[in-house]
């Protein structure tokens, strides 16, 4: 009995193993490959490990793709969504779950409605407004949307608050202390926890965003970094660049890792807690 | 009477603290819907400034073409198509998290952080070491599969001249390896939740470990099970990025590629509006199913 149940447990793990290398292997294949030349991916294509570790197709990366460019455009929408949009979600979210709205069930429920509406259905009037004020080919479409916050974002702050005790708020009111000075002093430290969770996972979707820059970030000077690494996928149909590509891909991928390895716990958690709620 | 009149005070502020949500709201969502359902009635043509009189008519014109070649309905049965990787990410994704579970595991926060580690870390860098792997001359993959001896001449994975099977193979098998990992991470849990009282009395029963993963943990997990299929098919429904940088062709056009290929390429706008609105309607009503019926399965609980 004992025998049969550690030989299913050795298969299980041998199982786990082979899965988890299947799923890490394009990772390191991206990084292999852009330690390799361009040439040896093209002519050598079953040489796995680069014969020399050659760090220029890093050098060229930054110097051809204009690394440096998408790095900036990305950090500077990756600054808006990670501080104006929480804010602003926060703010209304206080509003919902600590103040006298009038009609508040009313307006929620119609806010949130407009979490069911696809993208793609907004998606042509929204840029025709843009095209309008003129501002396709900037940064503004993707920067001017962050002021008016998340509807998912406040959702999840207001369902957090819900759990914050309302006498806190009514005390500090008979003080004479205003309602943003109390949403600013009281509420926010009390909800660290959650701003956090929902500032990396607003950093983790403006890095990864490509669908929204494709449609506006149409110039060079405009272009994120993941606008970028396709730029340049897509110029050469040959691979003699790819080890270049795939030195900009490693370096994209980076900041995704640390985060992920450093707040995994966030991702895990917050995904099966909505799970498990359904 | 100061108290009313704090309370008004309060109203006021409250109203203030939720205008930018609302005013965001009322711009980017509410006046793009209505203006994309008129665009569909009208056919309007942004370049030429044209539109006709309101009718059906772009409706129509949407489901004229086939279902095999281009247009609408093709991109529809693609979607669908797609959509394949759903039930295998379920059924693996329940496999692994019973191996995962097993009493004297270990590692298994290992292994889950591994398996999760595409949904966050995928984007267009992952596309991109894809479409390396999968290319046709100089892909790991084709050399594989030709020194083993499984295949004598290079495949056409990412379409051009294959048609539309093999970049739809590899768009599914792209998403079972990036979905497995959110898959498996919630039935983890909702395994760990299952009560331990349950399998003890179904093993006084004598039942095997397979009989009551059939008879108690399937059963119990259906609500996990619903909730990810629809998320899943929700999410699937609006894929977009895999078919326009993964296959090199349009063979593989999801419904939201037609309404950008359309709109934004092409400048058809109510030709792509009235699709858009098309699917509005669908993600919609599967959004609401999901809200009426998760609320009945929790109650039932």
């Amino acid at each position: 009995m004992n025998k049969k149940i550690s030989i299913g447990l050795a298969l299980s793990y041998l199982l786990l193993i082979v899965i988890s290398i299947t799923t890490i292997f394009p990772y390191i294949w991206m990084v292999l490959s852009s330690f390799k030349s361009g040439i040896d991916i093209s002519t050598h294509p079953k040489q796995i490990i680069p014969k020399t570790i050659n760090f220029s197709s890093y050098v060229d990366a930054f110097r051809r793709l204009n690394l440096w460019i998408g790095i900036k455009n990305t950090l500077i929408i990756v600054l808006f969504s990670t501080t104006i949009s929480p804010f602003v979600s926060a703010l209304g979210a206080f509003a919902f779950s600590k103040l006298a709205l009038p009609r508040k069930r009313l307006l929620l429920l119609i806010l949130l409605s407009s979490m069911m509406v696809p993208y793609a259905a907004l998606m042509l009037p929204q840029f025709q407004i843009w095209q309008k004020l003129n501002l396709v080919g900037t940064l503004w479409p993707l920067i001017i949307p962050c002021f008016f916050g998340s509807v998912l974002m406040m959702f999840f702050f207001t369902q957090y608050m819900n759990g914050v005790p309302t006498e806190l708020f009514e005390a500090a009111t008979i003080d004479g202390a205003g309602y943003f000075r109390q949403f600013i002093e009281i509420m926010i430290p009390l909800i660290k926890p959650a701003l956090s969770a929902q500032i990396v996972f607003s950093f983790v979707g403006a890095w990864n965003d490509y669908f929204i820059p494709s449609i506006y970030l149409n110039k060079l000077e405009v272009r994120t970094l993941q606008l970028q690494l396709l730029s340049l996928q897509q110029q050469q149909n040959n691979l003699i660049d790819m080890n270049i590509v795939m030195a900009g891909s490693v370096i994209s991928s980076i900041p995704m890792l640390i985060v992920f390895i450093l707040c995994q716990k966030f991702f895990i958690e917050s995904l099966a807690i909505t799970g498990i709620k359904g | 009477m100061r108290k009313s009149k704090l309370k008004r005070k309060e109203r006021l502020v409250s109203l203030v603290f939720v205008s930018p949500l609302f005013i965001g709201f009322i711009i980017f969502t509410l006046i793009p819907l209505i203006v994309a359902i008129i665009y569909g009635f009208i056919d309007y043509m942004p370049l030429r400034g044209t539109f006709t009189t309101p009718s059906f008519q772009v409706y129509k014109r949407l489901f004229d073409g086939s279902f095999v070649t281009t247009g609408f309905k093709h991109a529809i049965f693609n979607t669908l198509i797609l959509m394949l990787s759903i039930p295998i990410n379920l059924l693996l994704g329940l496999g692994l998290s019973a191996l995962l579970t097993q009493k004297n595991m270990k590692g298994r926060t290992f292994f889950r952080t591994v398996l999760y580690l595409p949904a966050v870390t995928g984007s267009v860098a992952i596309i991109l070491v894809w479409k390396l792997l999968f290319n046709e001359t100089h892909g790991l993959v084709n050399i594989l599969l030709k020194n083993l001896g499984i295949i004598k001449e290079n495949i056409n994975w990412l379409g051009i001249t294959s048609g539309s099977a093999y970049p739809r193979f590899v768009i599914i098998l792209k998403n079972i390896w990036g979905g497995i990992g959110g898959v498996t991470i919630l039935y983890i849990a909702g395994i760990l939740n299952i009560p331990k009282v349950l399998y003890e009395a179904a093993e006084i029963d004598g039942a095997t470990k397979f009989r009551q993963f059939i008879s108690i943990t399937i059963p119990l997990l259906s609500p996990i099970t619903f909730y990810q299929l629809i998320v899943s098919v929700i999410g699937g429904l609006q894929s977009f990025m895999d078919t326009q940088l993964l296959s090199n062709t349009k063979a593989t056009q999801t419904i939201v590629y037609f309404i950008y290929d359309n709109g934004i390429n092409n400048y058809q706008y109510g030709y792509a509006s009235a699709a858009s609105v098309l699917f509005a309607i669908v993600v919609m009503v599967v959004t609401i199913a999901q809200f009426k019926i998760s609320n009945k399965l929790v109650y039932k609980e």
